[in-house]
């Protein structure tokens, strides 16, 4: 029958229930601050109907759990953009870094070309003039470390873009085996807890953390959180991890191994992990291409004009620019190979005060750069070349006879005579002259056509390094417009990084917003709640303490 | 669904952008120019490349005319002196060709023609800041006496032409050989005077005459190569006009780049400053405010 002792469970009850309530709520205000805290609502229920003597009595409240509020569609959005948002982020901060090299301060290679192509255009008024031919020197070796200092700022970009590889990784395998853990633990919680789980919460933070990283994939299982990464490469299964490893690849940079030793890097997308090797693999090489082949073009096509004349002192004019062998070294490695003023080569004529010379090496500056021509890397010496031929610019490296197959490196320089070769290559064949016919190899430096005649006889090298045939980006473009066409594409990279960036962060500030109205905690509504329920237990506690005085009226009752 | 809980991510996000707008506002007041790295806008940082490399060049071009003109101009000028050294020295030749003459005016007319001689060589031996005008691009002095050449004089100079760049396609010659000025034959100018000089000497009346005869018409030749410097320096001239028009249009080009206008930047300063202050007012009221804020104290 209801008494007066159903009653006072339903009091008692109320009071259990508003207290769970009021726990709740205090845990929210606790947390409202706490990253990754999911807001706890206390789910609260009505009990079965008592029927007594046909009337019909409430049952009370009872406290069925409290649950975390989560939205699993908006957590993986979430994810996503961060990743996205990470990744254009660390692009746009390597980016940012190196615009300063392309930024006219003077002693960029805007700048420096200005200066060299000024010299220059100074020498055609006053060629004689000892002033002017230092300057065209020291604008050279300006220009040569304007090219040094913006190849080596954008090498020191790509390998702070590598240590970011290698740190990424360590953090995403930390991370990795934190979420497997966490899985491990969520799995040994019943369904009820893991609603209202504070581990749940912790993986989640994990999650978005990871997805900082790089680009994952979440999918949810019974044991917790299921991670790939973009293209699938596992990173966590249930409580197992899997740990990344890094490797240093052929081109001296980190690569990214699945658990297995599979090279992953090309297909990681997403995250500062995908943004570094997009700016180290992508966006720094294609600059790095487009500058070296100026550096290499630019000063062949000088050297040819330069190898045209003669200096003040009536010689061939010799090599201004020295370029490396190896095209990917020619901006940080390119420097001027004369030391004397009066190896300029001014005229053409063979009189100092000539200036006939200058146009040509002016309209290197005009004119539309070269092609490195890639051809064959053999030639032939057509009759037996005189012992005094000169090897006037100095390219030829080495040499080899095919028909013994042996070798010759050597110091070829302007100094260097047929006879030096000749009496090299005795050494070596036993052959004792280079004989018409003879089919030589040559390994020559850098990319000069060399023709050399001397008394009819004829050494022609058409060669240059095949590796060279990468570096023709620049080709057809005058200098200026070459350059102006590099500092366009870092302007328009660095620019489109940070553009996405803020664009992803509108996006990513407009899901958080929403994540907050559903999982976050309102200081307001709590506040409210709290006094609602604290109401509602003095109610409750008032219902026990009626009972107790209808009680102790009804044992008054009998005892008078 | 409640409204949003927690404003800060956005507040914060509305200062940064605020503070970020009122610097861009600042650096472009403080700079001048509304492109400071590649980024600010990639394709004018190209454009400026070219600008600046073009703008190197004119200034050099304009300096190059400078350099020049002087030697262009000096050039002209010893060449119509030298016409009329030779306008005086035809007059002194016809003068002793009327046969009216004794031996000793034909003596003391030839010493006159002599000192022309003198004249003219010398003036052919000019020197500006050092180089000999009318030496080709020899280095040595142009005229020497020789008593073997039938001129009496050698020519050590060569016959290089010297041209000197003042615009991207436009270079100008600015010397001719002192060979094609005044020992382009025997009967050029200083063979001629050598040979007025022998004949009044030795008293020869036809060959004065003779000599006088191709003194005149090297006076014309000398006029034309008069008439080569003249163009020259008009051309030279006008280049330079043409180039401060260039220079200035360079600059413009310049500006309307790279460059910010100073009312707009400050403009969009005092409107950045307005911005952030109405943001961080706003911040300031917002942030503290919740319902506790209207709650009585528990007693």
């Amino acid at each position: 029958m209801g008494g007066l002792n159903t009653t006072l469970n339903i009091g008692v009850q109320a009071l259990d229930a508003v207290q769970g309530a009021i726990a709740a709520t205090s845990n929210n205000i606790a947390n409202v601050n706490t990253p990754g805290y999911t807001e706890e609502v206390a789910q609260l229920n009505e009990d079965p109907l008592n029927v007594s003597s046909g009337n019909v009595t409430g049952g009370g409240v009872t406290l069925d759990g409290i649950q975390s509020v989560q939205d699993e569609l908006l957590n993986l959005q979430i994810q996503q953009q961060t990743s996205l948002q990470s990744s254009a982020n660390t692009q746009s901060s390597s980016l940012q870094q190196i615009q300063t090299y392309f930024t006219a301060t003077g002693t960029d290679v805007a700048s420096a070309l200005t200066a060299f192509s000024t010299s220059l255009t100074a020498l055609s008024a006053s060629p004689t003039n000892s002033a002017t031919q230092q300057s065209v020197l020291s604008t050279g070796q300006n220009l040569a470390q304007a090219f040094n200092t913006t190849a080596s700022g954008l090498k020191s970009a790509q390998s702070s873009s590598d240590g970011l590889v290698t740190t990424s990784v360590a953090q995403i395998n930390t991370l990795t085996q934190q979420i497997g853990q966490l899985n491990g633990q969520l799995e040994q919680l019943t369904p009820a807890e893991q609603k209202n789980s504070s581990v749940e919460d912790q993986l989640n933070a994990s999650v978005q953390q990871l997805a900082g990283l790089t680009g994952i994939a979440v999918t949810q299982g019974s044991g917790g959180d299921n991670i790939t990464t973009g293209n699938g490469t596992p990173l966590v299964l249930g409580s197992q991890s899997f740990t990344l490893q890094t490797t240093t690849g052929s081109d001296g940079f980190q690569q990214v191994l699945d658990s297995n030793g599979s090279n992953i890097t090309s297909s990681i997308q997403g995250g500062q992990l995908g943004g570094a090797i997009q700016v180290r693999d992508q966006v720094l090489p294609g600059i790095l291409l487009q500058l070296n082949s100026l550096a290499t073009q630019f000063s062949t096509s000088f050297n040819t004009a330069q190898t045209q004349g003669l200096d003040s002192n009536g010689n061939q004019g010799q090599k201004f620019f020295s370029v490396p062998t190896d095209g990917n070294e020619a901006a940080s490695g390119i420097s001027v190979s004369i030391s004397d003023p009066s190896l300029l080569a001014i005229n053409t004529t063979g009189s100092s005060n000539s200036n006939s010379n200058v146009a040509n090496l002016s309209s290197v500056l005009t004119q539309p750069l070269p092609t490195n021509s890639v051809s064959s890397t053999t030639g032939t010496v057509s009759t037996p070349l005189s012992s005094s031929t000169a090897l006037i610019d100095g390219s030829i490296t080495s040499i080899s006879d095919a028909s013994t197959g042996k070798t010759l490196s050597f110091t070829a320089g302007p100094s260097s005579t047929i006879a030096s070769l000749q009496t090299a290559i005795a050494s070596a064949t036993a052959a004792g002259t280079l004989s018409a016919g003879t089919t030589l190899s040559f390994n020559v430096a850098g990319h000069a056509v060399i023709s050399t005649t001397s008394g009819g006889d004829t050494l022609q090298v058409s060669t240059t390094d095949t590796a060279l045939g990468q570096f023709n980006s620049t080709s057809g473009q005058t200098p200026g417009n070459a350059y102006a066409g590099i500092v366009f594409d870092v302007g328009n990279a660095s620019s489109n990084a940070s553009t996405q960036s803020t664009a992803i962060g509108k996006t990513l500030l407009q899901l958080t917003d929403q994540q907050s109205s559903v999982s976050g905690v309102n200081i307001d509504n709590e506040t409210a709640n709290l006094i609602r329920f604290q109401t509602a237990y003095q109610a409750a506690a008032r219902i026990v303490s009626t009972i107790q005085q209808l009680d102790t009226v009804t044992i008054a009752m009998g005892s008078s | 669904m409640q409204i949003t809980a927690n404003q800060t991510p956005n507040i914060v996000a509305d200062m940064e952008q605020s503070q970020t707008a009122l610097n861009t506002a600042l650096q472009q007041l403080a700079t001048g120019r509304d492109v400071n790295v590649p980024s600010d806008n990639p394709t004018a940082s190209a454009a400026m490349v070219q600008n600046s490399i073009e703008t190197g060049n004119v200034d050099q071009y304009t300096k190059n005319i400078s350099t020049v003109l002087a030697s262009v101009e000096s050039a002209s000028s010893v060449l119509s002196n030298v016409v009329t050294s030779l306008t005086q020295a035809v007059s002194l030749g016809t003068e002793a060709a009327n046969g009216t003459n004794t031996t000793a005016n034909l003596q003391a007319i030839a010493t006159q023609i002599q000192g022309v001689l003198s004249t003219v060589v010398s003036q052919a031996n000019t020197s500006v800041a050092g180089a000999y005008l009318f030496a080709g691009s020899g280095t040595s002095t142009p005229y020497t006496a020789n008593a073997s050449s039938p001129t009496g004089y050698m020519y050590n100079g060569n016959t290089d032409q010297t041209s000197v760049a003042v615009g991207d396609t436009l270079s100008v010659q600015v010397n001719l050989p002192g060979s094609q000025i005044f020992s382009a034959s025997s009967n050029g100018v200083l063979g001629s005077l050598s040979s007025l000089v022998t004949a009044l000497q030795t008293g020869n009346t036809s060959g004065v005459e003779a000599a006088t005869n191709s003194l005149s018409s090297a006076i014309a030749l000398v006029g034309k190569q008069q008439a080569f410097y003249s163009n020259a320096e008009s051309q030279l001239n006008s280049q330079e006009t043409f180039l401060q028009q260039d220079t200035v249009s360079l600059a413009s080009q310049a500006t309307s780049l790279v460059g910010v206008d100073t009312a707009t930047a400050a403009t969009n300063l005092s409107q950045a400053e307005t911005e952030n202050s109405a943001v961080l007012a706003a911040t300031a009221k917002v942030l503290p405010n919740t319902l506790l804020s209207y709650l009585s104290p528990p007693s």
